[in-house]
C-alpha cells in the first residue's frame, strides 16, 4: 500500500514535466506541413554567391513548384551565359538542360546549385519527418527568438546530409538556422532563414543565407520575389516546355 | 635481266650523285622509321605504365541496383569473379582490389578536385615501381595517408605533412568529409589535369560507406606481352557462366555539367565509373551486374588514341614534306641523267631496245636508288634507336610515363611498311616523267645530239 502511494506520488510529480516535453517528431512534421505548398507555386529568386578573391556571382532564376506531385522546374534568367539552363524534377529524376548543347543530362538533388553553396534540394519540398529522427533536443535563444534546437539523424541514405541540427522558432515552428553535417559528422554548411513570407497557411523562406563551413568565406544569399500560387499548366513540368522557353 | 644490270651499273657511274640522292632518301626513311618506332614505344609504355598505376590491364566492376531503383558501385563478394579469372586461364600476375571516388580537396581555402583511389597492398607494390615521388615517401600503410600529384599539391599550396580535408559523396550519394595526411607528392603524369590521388583502401571504403569487405574494382595485372583482347574474351566467357554482365552501350563522354565533371570523365577512373553507371542506368533490373573494362577502353577515353593519331598525322605530314623535296630532287636528277645519256639512249634504241626498255631502265635505276636509301635509312635508324635505348633517363624525368624502366623503347608498327611503299611510289613517280621523255626520244635525233 505504501509503495503504491509512493508510485502514485511519483507519477503525479512527473506528469507535468512529461506534459511539457514537446513532440519533436511532430515538430518536424509541422515544418514539412508549413513549408510545402498544397497548391502550385511560382517565384523568382536572386542568388548572390561570394567567393573570397573572386568576383561575386549574381544569378537569377524562376522556380515552378508542384509539391503534391513532387515536381519542380527551375529556369535560369541571368547571367546571360547561363540564361535558359534549367532543372526539371519529374518521376524522381532531376534533369539538367543546357540550351547550348540542347541536351538533358541526369543530375541529383544532392548536387550543389550552380556551384554555389545552395543545394538543388534546397528548392525542393522538405520531408524532415520522414527522413530524420531527433537524436537530441534542447532549448535556446537565437537572436530575439526562443528556439528548440534539435539534433537530427537521417533514417535513410537518400538524404544529402546524414546529420542536421535545426534551430526552430517556438512560436511558429519554422526553421531559423540549420547546420548540415557529413556522414563523418563534420559540419559542412550552415543555413540561415531570417525571413519568411506567408502565403495562405504556408510559410516560405524569402531570404536564405548558406555559409560554407569547409571553405571559409564562401557564402550564398538567396532572395525570393514575386511569389504566386496561380495554377500552372501540366505542360510546364515537361522537358518540351523547358526546351521551348530556353530558346 | 640485262636492264637490271645496266640500271644497277648506272648508279655506280655517278657515285657522288648517287650518294647524295640516296642519302636524302635514307635520311627521310630514317626519320620515318625512327618516329614510327618511337610512337609505338611511347604508346606501349604509356599503356603499361598506366596499367600499373591503375592496378591492371583488365578491370571488373560491380554495380548493385536496389529495389527502389538506385544503383551503387560495389563488389561485395568476389568469389565468383576470382573463380572465373582462374577458369579463364589468362596470364594474371596480380589481382588488385580498389575503390575510388571523386573528391574535392580543401586546404587553407584552396580547392582541387581529383579522383582518389584506395589501393590494397598489391597495388601499392605496383605503384612503388611506377609512381615517381618528388617529395615524401610512398607509404600508404597509415589509414589517413594520401599521395597527390604535383599539380594538385601546387593548386592546394600543400606540402608533405599537411592535413588535407576531402569532400566526397558516399556510394549512395550522401555528403561526407574525410581528413588525410599528405605523405608524398607524385610527379604529374601530364596526360590529364586530374589524374589520381592514392590512399589506403580501408579508409576510402569507410568514407564511401561501403559495407564491410566490399570494394569497387577488381584489377587484373597481366603478364608482359599478354594479348589483352584475347584475355578479355576468355574472361567474359568464364564470367558469363557465373555472374550477369551488363549489356554494352555506347559510351558518351559529353557532359554539360561543368568543368569538374568534365575533368572527372577525362580521368581514367572517372571514365570507368561513368561507363559503368551509363550501362547500369540503361537497363531495368535488380541485383548485381558486372562490367569488364580494359586499359585500352580507358586510354581511348583519356585521349591516348587522339595523341597517337596526332603523332601519326605529324609523322605523315613530315613524310609528305620530306618526300616532296626528295621527289623534286629525284625528278631533276633524272632529267639531268636524261640529257647526260641522250647519246647512250640513242645507241640503245638503235640497237633495238624498245621504248618500254628505256623507260624500265630509268625506273629500275630509281628503284635501286630507293632500295639503297631504304637500307641505309633502316640501318642508321636501328643504330640510333639501339643507342638511345641504352641512355638512362633520371627516375624523376617528366617523361617517365613514356619510358620503360627509365629507358626509351622503340616498337615499329605495320604502318611502316605502308610508309616505305609510299616512299617507293613517290620516287618511282618522280623518275617516271624523265623516263617517259627518254623513252620517247627519236633514236636518230638522239644519236645526232652526240657532240
Amino acid at each position: 500500500m505504501k509503495s503504491l502511494l509512493i508510485l502514485a506520488l511519483a507519477v503525479l510529480a512527473l506528469a507535468p514535466a512529461s506534459a511539457q516535453t514537446p513532440d519533436y517528431q511532430a515538430m518536424l512534421a509541422k515544418i514539412d506541413r508549413l513549408t510545402n505548398m498544397p497548391t502550385d507555386f511560382t517565384a523568382t529568386y536572386t542568388d548572390v554567391a561570394i567567393r573570397p578573391g573572386q568576383d561575386t556571382s549574381v544569378f537569377s532564376h524562376l522556380i515552378y513548384r508542384r509539391d503534391k506531385d513532387n515536381k519542380f522546374l527551375v529556369i535560369l534568367l541571368a547571367p546571360n551565359s547561363k540564361k535558359g539552363q534549367g532543372y526539371l524534377e519529374v518521376d524522381n529524376n532531376l534533369w539538367f538542360y543546357d540550351p547550348n548543347s540542347r541536351l538533358f543530362s541526369h543530375t541529383s538533388l544532392k548536387d550543389n546549385w550552380q556551384n554555389s553553396d545552395a543545394m538543388n534540394s534546397d528548392f525542393y519540398k522538405t520531408t524532415f519527418a520522414a527522413d530524420y529522427t531527433v537524436s537530441a533536443a534542447s532549448e535556446a535563444t537565437l537572436g530575439a527568438y526562443p528556439v528548440y534546437v534539435l539534433d537530427l539523424k537521417a533514417t535513410n541514405d537518400r538524404v544529402t546530409y546524414p546529420f542536421k541540427k535545426l534551430w526552430i522558432r517556438k512560436d511558429l515552428g519554422l526553421i531559423l538556422k540549420s547546420e548540415d553535417s557529413s556522414l563523418s559528422q563534420r559540419l559542412m554548411r550552415t543555413a540561415y532563414y531570417p525571413e519568411y513570407v506567408r502565403i495562405g497557411e504556408q510559410y516560405l523562406a524569402s531570404r536564405m543565407l548558406f555559409v560554407d563551413n569547409l571553405n571559409v568565406g564562401n557564402k550564398t544569399q538567396m532572395t525570393m520575389s514575386d511569389p504566386s500560387t496561380a495554377p500552372l499548366a501540366d505542360t510546364v513540368f515537361q522537358k518540351s516546355y523547358l526546351e521551348q522557353v530556353s530558346r | 635481266m640485262r636492264t637490271l644490270q645496266i640500271a644497277f651499273r648506272n648508279l655506280n657511274r655517278q657515285k657522288r650523285r648517287t650518294v647524295l640522292l640516296g642519302g636524302a632518301i635514307a635520311f627521310g626513311l630514317f626519320v620515318i622509321t625512327f618516329l614510327n618506332a618511337l610512337t609505338g614505344g611511347v604508346v606501349q609504355n604509356l599503356e603499361k605504365n598506366y596499367s600499373r598505376l591503375l592496378g591492371g590491364e583488365v578491370f571488373i566492376q560491380g554495380v548493385v541496383r536496389t529495389p527502389d531503383g538506385r544503383t551503387k558501385q560495389l563488389i561485395s563478394d568476389d568469389q565468383s569473379l576470382t573463380a572465373a579469372v582462374q577458369a579463364a586461364g589468362i596470364p594474371v600476375l596480380e589481382m588488385t582490389r580498389s575503390s575510388s571516388f571523386l573528391g574535392s580537396f580543401h586546404f587553407h581555402n584552396n580547392t582541387a578536385t581529383q579522383a582518389i583511389v584506395g589501393v590494397d597492398s598489391s597495388q601499392q607494390a605496383l605503384l612503388k615501381d611506377r609512381l615517381v615521388v618528388v617529395e615524401g615517401s610512398l607509404d600508404l600503410s597509415k589509414p589517413d595517408a594520401i599521395v597527390v600529384s604535383q599539380a594538385t599539391a601546387a593548386k592546394l599550396k600543400a606540402r608533405v605533412g599537411d592535413t588535407l580535408v576531402v569532400e566526397l559523396r558516399t556510394v549512395t550519394g550522401q555528403k561526407n568529409v574525410g581528413e588525410f595526411q599528405l605523405v608524398a607528392i607524385s610527379r604529374d603524369p601530364g596526360m590529364s589535369a586530374s589524374f589520381t590521388a592514392f590512399a589506403n583502401r580501408d579508409t576510402v571504403d569507410a568514407l564511401e560507406n561501403l559495407p564491410a569487405g566490399a570494394y569497387q574494382t577488381l584489377g587484373l595485372v597481366l603478364a608482359d606481352g599478354a594479348d589483352v583482347g584475347a584475355a578479355v574474351d576468355r574472361l567474359k566467357a568464364a564470367l558469363a557462366t557465373r555472374v550477369t554482365l551488363l549489356k554494352p552501350v555506347e559510351t558518351d563522354t559529353s557532359n554539360p555539367m561543368g568543368t569538374m565533371a568534365k575533368q572527372h570523365f577525362q580521368n581514367p577512373m572517372g571514365a570507368m565509373f561513368q561507363g559503368l553507371m551509363k550501362q547500369a542506368g540503361d537497363e531495368s533490373w535488380q541485383g548485381t551486374r558486372y562490367k569488364v573494362t580494359t586499359i585500352d577502353d580507358l586510354l581511348s577515353q583519356a585521349n591516348l588514341s587522339q595523341i597517337r593519331a596526332a603523332i601519326g598525322a605529324v609523322s605523315f605530314l613530315l613524310l609528305v614534306l620530306l618526300f616532296l623535296v626528295i621527289v623534286v630532287g629525284v625528278a631533276n636528277t633524272f632529267r639531268l641523267i636524261l640529257f647526260e645519256r641522250i647519246g647512250e639512249i640513242g645507241t640503245l634504241r638503235a640497237l633495238g631496245v624498245q621504248r618500254k626498255g628505256i623507260r624500265h631502265l630509268f625506273l629500275w635505276e630509281a628503284f635501286f636508288l630507293f632500295l639503297l636509301g631504304a637500307a641505309v635509312g633502316l640501318v642508321v635508324a636501328g643504330l640510333a634507336m639501339g643507342a638511345l635505348a641504352l641512355v638512362p633517363f633520371a627516375p624523376n624525368s617528366p617523361a617517365f610515363l613514356l619510358l620503360q624502366n627509365g629507358h626509351l623503347s622503340f616498337v615499329p608498327s605495320p604502318v611502316l611498311i605502308f610508309e616505305f611503299v609510299f616512299v617507293a611510289a613517290f620516287v618511282l613517280l618522280a623518275a617516271l616523267f624523265p623516263a617517259r621523255q627518254a623513252a620517247r626520244l627519236n633514236p636518230a635525233q638522239a644519236l645526232a645530239a652526240i657532240r
